[in-house]
């Protein structure tokens, strides 16, 4: 009498059948996705990518994106965002396609006052003047302040710790004479074909430089 | 059928996290685009000004047709003078315009000494005119680094601030340089006017000058020939103080020794009594616009304050109440 095949052994046909069945699922996954994509970016008018920085023409987009920006390619033209036109409203932090914002705060300090009570780097009720973390303005702790002589202190940027909130330029906006503004760092910008940040920007502060003189610099 | 429910679930769940993927790309907070409040610098709770807290109430305001005013002093009469652009303005009592004299270059500042000369101070000199001429006479230049920002004068001195320079000339009415007040000095400790931004006031009562130093939030007195006698002021967002790094912006003064003095950043108007102590408010930050500076102050012959608004161009009018 012949042995009766275990019913728990797979065999040849099965496990084609289970891939074929796998791949047809993650093709059918990945279409849906592309296509509500596609869906959306139509809707917006807009869409765009990050690993699309290079794209150099609108028309060809795999997205369907329909830019409403001037044709310029990559290498003729990036962001930059307008100090005169910024109103420090806090979305550069939060809009930026990147985990950590592009734009960073930029310091001149040929313009800066050196104060002892900077309203960029203080709370403006701070219960004294010291570095301890409740007295500083930046939510992550990226301004460093060093004692000059009485009573001057200097103020630098740590960029890695800076989120491009803009916390610190309105309280220097608003009290001292304006030597805290935000920039887009091109050492980080995807340069995006249309700037997520520049989208949401309720001032219109973001435009496109000239990617030879890619910063709007204070005091030059 | 058994297999190919779990494998429909898991595909469900694998194709919402490849959308919920290629979403994160898109940008946004998740709170409709804001931020979270963390990132965001608000002083509006600053702003509100109880009008209980008012002890001076406004009247009627004059326009001024000037496209920058930047100064302003009230004259010897119950009229008053007001400098911007490349001109000079005299009003009647009632804000009208009497006369229009034009200067050299861009006025910052203005003073009339008591005896009919009216002072403007323009980038690097003073400029001097007698009301009822239309002869200007224009002084030596102080420097390619001089920016008055303050001038105030008696019969025999005229004191102009040098924001520039970060000094106070004193002259005579010639316009001979007798001295200069306020310089850093190693020597002697001190570290001079601390000036961050353009906004250094002065004015003279008694023998005796008074001077904003805006970098240590206080005002100083000085003696004519430079000696500092006292200092009152301090930070504080709260109304009795200075709010910022750098105020009060501008003084003036009234004859019973009280001061009045204007800030920026949070634009508000204030007195203070002769020793310094905070007296009340004349306006409050909400009665100007949000970025409101160079709050210029006078204080006429009924006692009344003249504010110089010249985001509004014009001289705001303030009387005490009662």
């Amino acid at each position: 009498m012949d042995a009766k095949p275990n019913d728990a052994a797979p065999d040849r046909r099965d496990f084609l059948r289970t891939c074929a069945r796998w791949a047809a699922l993650a093709f059918i996954g990945w279409a849906g996705g592309r296509q509500l994509l596609r869906r959306r970016a139509r809707v917006s008018g807009s869409w765009c990518r990050a690993d699309c920085a290079d794209c150099a023409s609108a028309d060809g987009c795999g997205l369907g994106a329909a830019p409403r920006l001037p044709r310029v390619s990559r290498l003729d033209a990036v962001w930059q965002l307008d100090p005169a036109k910024c109103i420090q409203c806090g979305r550069c932090a939060t809009n930026c396609v990147l985990a950590q914002s592009a734009v960073k705060c930029f310091h001149t300090h040929a313009m800066c006052g050196y104060c002892k009570l900077c309203f960029g780097y203080f709370q403006p009720d701070a219960a004294e003047l010291s570095s301890a973390g409740e007295n500083q303005l930046c939510p992550t702790g990226a301004i460093r302040r060093k004692f000059i002589e009485d009573p001057y202190y200097e103020y630098t940027i740590d960029n890695d710790l800076c989120i491009g909130c803009g916390k610190c330029v309105k309280g220097c906006n608003t009290f001292g004479n304006g030597s805290l503004y935000l920039q887009v760092r091109h050492d980080l910008c995807l340069n995006c074909n249309e700037c997520s940040i520049a989208r949401n920007c309720p001032a219109d502060a973001f435009t496109r430089l000239p990617a030879d003189r890619p910063y709007m610099l204070k005091g030059s | 059928m058994k297999r190919v429910i779990p494998a429909l679930i898991l595909f469900l769940v694998l194709a919402m996290a490849y959308v919920l993927w290629l979403k994160r790309g898109t940008g946004g907070s998740g709170n409709n685009g804001r931020p979270p409040d963390a990132y965001v610098y608000d002083i509006e709770k600053y702003r509100a000004t109880p009008n209980a807290d008012l002890l001076f109430d406004e009247l009627a305001g004059f326009e001024v047709a000037l496209k920058e005013p930047r100064g302003i002093a009230a004259g010897p009469d119950k009229g008053l003078f007001v400098v911007g652009d490349a001109e000079l303005v005299r009003l009647d009592g009632e804000g009208r315009e009497a006369e229009r004299i034009a200067l050299k270059g861009a006025a910052n500042c203005v003073t009339s000494d008591g005896a009919g000369k009216v002072y403007a101070g323009l980038a690097d000199h003073i400029a001097v005119w007698s009301p009822g001429t239309t002869n200007v006479v224009h002084w030596g230049s102080l420097g390619e680094n001089a920016l008055l920002t303050s001038i105030s004068a008696d019969a025999g001195n005229v004191f102009a601030a040098d924001f520039g320079n970060r000094v106070i000339w004193r002259c005579d009415t010639q316009g001979r340089l007798l001295g200069a007040i306020g310089g850093k000095d190693a020597a002697s400790g001190s570290s001079g006017f601390i000036l961050p931004s353009p906004y250094f006031d002065l004015a003279i009562r008694d023998d005796r000058l008074w001077v904003v130093n805006p970098g240590r939030t206080r005002v100083e007195e000085y003696t004519f020939e430079g000696r500092m006698l006292s200092h009152w002021g301090r930070s504080s967002m709260r109304p009795e103080g200075f709010c910022g790094c750098c105020n009060p912006s501008h003084i003036a003064l009234f004859p019973d020794g009280r001061f009045v003095t204007s800030e920026k950043g949070l634009p508000r108007v204030k007195v203070y009594d002769a020793k310094g102590v905070f007296v009340g408010l004349v306006a409050g930050p909400d009665m100007f616009a949000e970025d409101a500076v160079g709050l210029d102050l006078a204080v006429d012959s009924r006692g009344r304050i003249l504010v110089l608004d010249p985001a509004r161009r014009m001289v705001r009018v303030f009387a005490a109440k009662g």
